[in-house]
């Protein structure tokens, strides 16, 4: 008599080497995240309905102003804009800034309470021959439509 | 006769290594939050650049120091006096100057004391109003 034996065979995937890679791909996101972090002064931004994002962040200036007059480009503190020292260094930053990257888009990150002497100042450099940045986003908060 | 018996092999289970490494990935997934920069953009005209504009064509908004606005759409037609609660009207009264003439151009004058979240809100209420063509006067 024959007896024939039946050959047992696993059939599964082997799933040993799930883990690695899901640990691979979050140690991707963790790498490939970039945190852009600066020394920003407190502001409390308006709010508007129809902002637009910001579409590439590695072409954005950010420039902040306070409602005490000060503002900030590059972690350079300006006091005052209207003396002649101070608004020539914001200029020749801003355009060595453009010059590097002439897609700059500058966002004004100003507080509500902000005067607009200053935010006038502040366009004026900014259109000036010696810099000629006239892409300005200026940075609000979202709100829901009326 | 001595007869060994087999011991199975001593192993970790690793089997939910995967789940953990999963609730690790989402977890990261859901916390981290992207600051995505929103603004109201516009393009400020080059220095030295005129451009002749016919009357007809431009509409002023003057904001004052208080927040309110002047709203005087061309022609010598009435001007309408907004305070700062009423400044949402901008955005009706943009939409009915576009009805008239589509090229219509409208100048944003703000006062140096002026706010700037007044100067926003009445940007925001001509691009609510569908203005494309916006002029700041300094």
């Amino acid at each position: 008599m024959l007896f024939e034996r039946k050959v047992h065979t696993t059939k599964e995937i082997s799933t040993s080497s799930l883990p690695d890679i899901i640990f691979l791909l979050l140690v991707f996101f963790m790498v490939v995240t970039v945190m852009k972090t600066f020394d920003a002064p407190q502001i409390d931004m308006p709010y508007a309905t129809k902002v637009e994002k910001l579409e590439n962040r590695r072409n954005t200036t950010f420039i902040w102003a306070t409602k005490d007059g000060f503002t900030v480009l590059d972690d350079i503190q300006f006091p005052d804009l209207n003396t002649g020292e101070n608004a020539a260094l914001f200029q020749k930053k801003m355009a060595y800034k453009k010059q590097q990257n002439p897609q700059t888009i500058v966002s004004l990150k100003a507080d509500s309470q902000t005067k607009m002497e200053l935010i006038s100042n502040i366009h004026s450099l900014l259109k000036d021959d010696k810099v000629q940045a006239y892409k300005v986003s200026y940075s609000a908060l979202r709100k829901s439509s009326e | 006769m001595i007869k060994f018996k087999r011991r199975p092999p001593v192993e970790i289970n690793s089997s939910s290594m995967a789940d953990i490494a999963f609730l690790l990935l989402i977890f990261f997934l859901v916390t981290t939050t992207i600051s995505m920069d929103e603004g109201i953009n516009i393009v400020l005209p080059a220095g030295e650049s005129t451009t002749k504009v016919r009357d007809r064509d431009l509409t002023k908004i003057i904001v004052d120091n208080d927040g309110g606005a002047i709203f005087q759409p061309p022609g010598g037609a009435a001007k309408t006096l907004l305070n700062a609660n009423e400044l949402h009207r901008i955005k009706s009264l943009t939409e009915g100057q576009l009805i008239q003439n589509k090229q219509m151009i409208f100048s944003v004058e703000v006062t140096n004391k002026s706010e700037y979240s007044n100067y926003v809100k009445v940007l925001d209420y001509l691009k609510q109003g569908n203005a494309k063509k916006i002029a700041i006067v300094n």
